[in-house]
């Protein structure tokens, strides 16, 4: 009987990995040896890899073919790092897609490649790009990326979480049919808008400054909100115990305890993840939120009937400000091809406005169609020509890096308060991660000071104090560090 | 002679049929470490060449708050895990080397967990410590306990970790049945015909007995909690509030992989090799007291 059993178990075997020979996947068809080869590692998958992809298959359908160039794209995890320990090795892709705040500590390390010229030549330093996005990727004036998809962050509201506490809304002397625009009107929202279930658990708030629905890189951006910047471009450091700083996380320690800290981080503990149908908005936790354009593409996927508005995110004085950040493409040092690698980047930014075609399995959105909402009703309706980089960002949900972005872009937008993050991405009051190439170490000083101030909360000045004692430590050992390689701080 | 160059022989014939090993373990053990050792004396980023900067990290050893919180964590860690640890593992080896029901499927339900990946671990515990939905907290409550919010209270996070080492204890039960199985059963006879009772008996025979096996398990468990780092790392990146459960490996690969401050990383890795090496150092002076060996004996 055991014999039998092992015959039979070895034979299944068998014809499983004869069947996965014969049938099995097989790579892609041979790149033509007489094309250049570029590799493209990106950190982007799902439909927003696919975007990338359909643009990478028309580069190489068109210019790529006139030109003997062959993009390969790679989607890479932890792109950031992986592109260092290649730099590092001497084996870099040609084209690596990282963050805005990887620019200013690659660049000082010498590990990008300067696209200053070649941007010029291409007249993408005339003023072709937002100046925000275009300087977020200079480093000492230099250029060492171009902008993919930018964004800018706002607040997003549930209307009808609101109309559901109308009347004491108003008897409050507040619109439920707008988002608060004053810090204290957020707070004067939060006090009405709030809901426990029978243990006393918090099953609804108007707001959360924490953890939830939020990811870490929020938590710095505090200050701007209450008419501070992050970084003091005077002393060229950041100053985390400056009045702004003191004021924003001070009221964030207060927002927690007004809720009771613990019952606060039981809430939170139930609240589920961003792209998720537990996300907290989507289920109906938090009546609003801070968020990105691409949030609209997470409400649409998971909750495409919530009745939701956009607006700036209320600040102390009520004068609309922004956050700002991008995802770049940089070339980076010692890559094999970094003429062909810049054909692409430049493809992306100067190629006229066109149709793409849909990668398999696509649902078509993007690619043959958009959604045009009028009268409350949504038509669909054929998709008119963009350019490359343009219809990237459109795909992504996200802004526009242009200046003068193409009509159609907002129009068809399938953010329906696009507009909104435009106008912010012009607003006079704009901030962005500070260009520090010791950044990382310094964020992650900050975020564990937002993260004792959060769930402990500590003095808050105190806290800032010691964080800003780091802070200048972690300064002085990086300006030590790169004036070894004649490299002046920042 | 003859015999002399026969033996020459089999020792290159031998160091031959190994050769792919021991270039492996030169190019890609050996050369590693004898070059971080030439980085813990050098300023290097990873990408520019390395600067040779004396005994400078050496010193910013002694002067980072940062490290001196992640020794102190670690060695709290320490002091918690590798005990409980090691005594619920002699528990359960005691309770699974009797005749119980089921002995083989419990034995291998307690050591099937040491064989999953850290990381799966982690995003499991996470949702065993949640604080509204955790099983944890789900049993506490059954039992009129509110419980704590595990991975957001500071005061909590330490303990939680503690409790998530208890995970891995599988791999020292197993030793710890190995060993009780080889305890001569004559021994508990004679103790029992002299009037032993079952802690007397337990006292007397069974600890001195397994004692070389509890020996083994605190050397390879002072290793081990000494480098944890997977599941923290993703259930409390950045060591959650107060950076309380910010463990030394998590702090060397941060500086290395996020900062790129290799040359430091370096120093460190050392610093921690020194930590480790005296700790064993320490628990061999102090094994000689209490470890039995009985084929030393003979």
């Amino acid at each position: 009987m055991a014999q039998l059993v092992r015959t039979v178990v070895i034979a299944a075997l068998c014809v499983g990995a004869g069947a996965l020979i014969i049938w099995g996947p097989r790579g892609g068809p041979p790149i033509d040896p007489d094309r250049v080869h570029v590799t493209y590692w990106e950190k982007w998958t799902d439909f927003e890899g696919a975007a990338m992809h359909a643009l990478v298959d028309r580069f190489n359908a068109t210019t790529g073919a006139e030109r003997g160039i062959y993009v390969e794209y790679v989607a890479t995890t932890n792109v950031d790092m992986k592109t260092m320990v290649a730099t590092a090795g001497g084996d870099p892709p040609d084209l690596a897609g990282l963050w805005q705040r990887n620019v200013h500590s690659f660049a000082a390390s010498d590990a990008l490649t300067s696209l200053d010229e070649r941007a010029r030549s291409a007249g993408l330093r005339d003023g072709a790009l937002l100046d925000i996005y275009e300087h977020a990727c200079e480093y000492h004036g230099e250029l060492f990326a171009l902008p993919l998809t930018p964004s800018t962050i706002a607040l997003y509201y549930n209307k009808d979480a609101l109309a559901e506490f109308a009347d004491a809304l108003r008897d409050a002397g507040l619109d439920p049919e707008r988002a608060p625009r004053t810090i204290a009107e957020l707070d004067a929202y939060a006090d009405i808008i709030q809901r426990s279930d029978a243990r006393g658990d918090l099953e609804l708030l108007a707001y959360l400054p924490g953890t939830a629905g939020s990811f870490a890189w929020f938590w710095q951006t505090w200050p701007i909100w209450f008419g501070g910047r992050l970084y003091d471009a005077s002393q060229k450091r950041m100053l985390v115990d400056q009045p702004a700083f003191i004021d924003a996380y001070t009221w964030v320690s207060k927002y927690a305890e007004r809720f009771d800290r613990r019952r606060v981080a039981r809430f939170e503990a139930g609240l589920g993840n961003f792209a998720s149908p537990d996300n907290p908005f989507i289920s109906g936790h938090l009546a609003m939120v801070r968020q990105g354009p691409w949030f609209a593409n997470t409400i649409r996927q998971f909750a495409p009937d919530i009745h939701y508005g956009v607006a700036p995110f209320p600040t102390i004085d009520g004068v609309p400000r922004a956050y700002y950040e991008e995802d770049v493409i940089t070339v980076p040092r010692g890559a094999r091809h970094p003429d062909e690698a810049w054909s692409f980047i430049e493809w992306l930014y100067t190629a006229p406005p066109q149709h793409y075609s849909p990668p398999d399995g696509s649902t078509g959105m993007g690619y043959e169609y958009y959604e045009s909402r009028a009268d409350g009703k949504t038509v669909r309706k054929p998709m008119p020509p963009l350019r490359p980089i343009e219809w990237l960002c459109w795909m992504h949900c996200k802004n526009n890096p242009l200046r003068n972005p193409d009509p159609a872009f907002v129009e068809t937008h399938p953010n329906p308060a696009i507009e909104v993050h435009e106008a912010l991405a012009r607003a006079e009051h704009a901030d962005t991660v500070p260009p520090l190439p010791n950044w990382a170490e310094i964020e992650n000083e900050f975020v564990a000071a937002y993260a004792d101030i959060w769930a402990a909360g500590p003095p808050v000045r105190e806290r800032l104090r010691e964080c800003q004692r780091r802070i200048d430590i972690l300064t002085k050992l990086t300006e030590t560090r790169l004036a070894r390689h004649a490299v002046a701080y920042p | 002679m003859n015999k002399r160059v026969h033996n020459s022989d089999s020792a290159v014939h031998g160091l031959l049929w190994i050769s792919p090993w021991l270039v492996g373990f030169a190019v890609f053990t050996l050369l590693p470490v004898v070059i971080s050792g030439y980085w813990s004396f050098c300023d290097f980023d990873g990408l520019r060449p390395a600067v040779f900067t004396g005994t400078e990290n050496w010193t910013t050893v002694l002067h980072d708050p940062l490290l001196h919180q992640t020794v102190r964590n670690t060695a709290i860690y320490a002091a918690f895990a590798l005990p409980i640890g090691l005594a619920l593992a002699l528990g359960l080896a005691l309770a699974l080397s009797a005749r119980i029901p089921g002995r083989a499927v419990w034995r291998a339900m307690i050591f099937l967990p040491t064989l999953m990946p850290l990381v799966a671990v982690g995003i499991i515990w996470m949702w065993v410590f949640n604080a509204r939905y955790g099983l944890l907290n789900l049993v506490l409550g059954k039992l009129g306990i509110t419980g704590p919010n595990w991975l957001t209270d500071p005061q909590w996070t330490m303990s939680s970790m503690v409790i998530l080492g208890m995970w891995g204890i599988g791999n020292a039960m197993i030793i710890f049945i190995a060993a009780l199985q080889d305890v001569p059963s004559e021994l508990y006879e004679s103790a029992a015909l002299d009037g032993a009772g079952p802690w007397q008996r337990f006292r007397s025979v069974t600890l001195p007995m397994v004692s070389p096996a509890i020996f083994f398990n605190v050397v390879i468990g002072v290793i081990y909690v000494w480098q944890i780092f997977a599941a923290p790392y993703v259930m409390l990146p950045g060591g959650g509030p107060g950076r309380n459960a910010y463990f030394y490996t998590m702090y060397l690969y941060d500086l290395a992989f996020t900062y790129r401050r290799f040359g430091y990383a370096c120093t460190l890795s050392w610093v921690q090799l020194a930590i480790i090496l005296f700790l064993t150092a320490l628990a061999f002076r102090f094994g000689r007291r209490w470890v039995y060996y009985r084929g030393a004996l003979q």
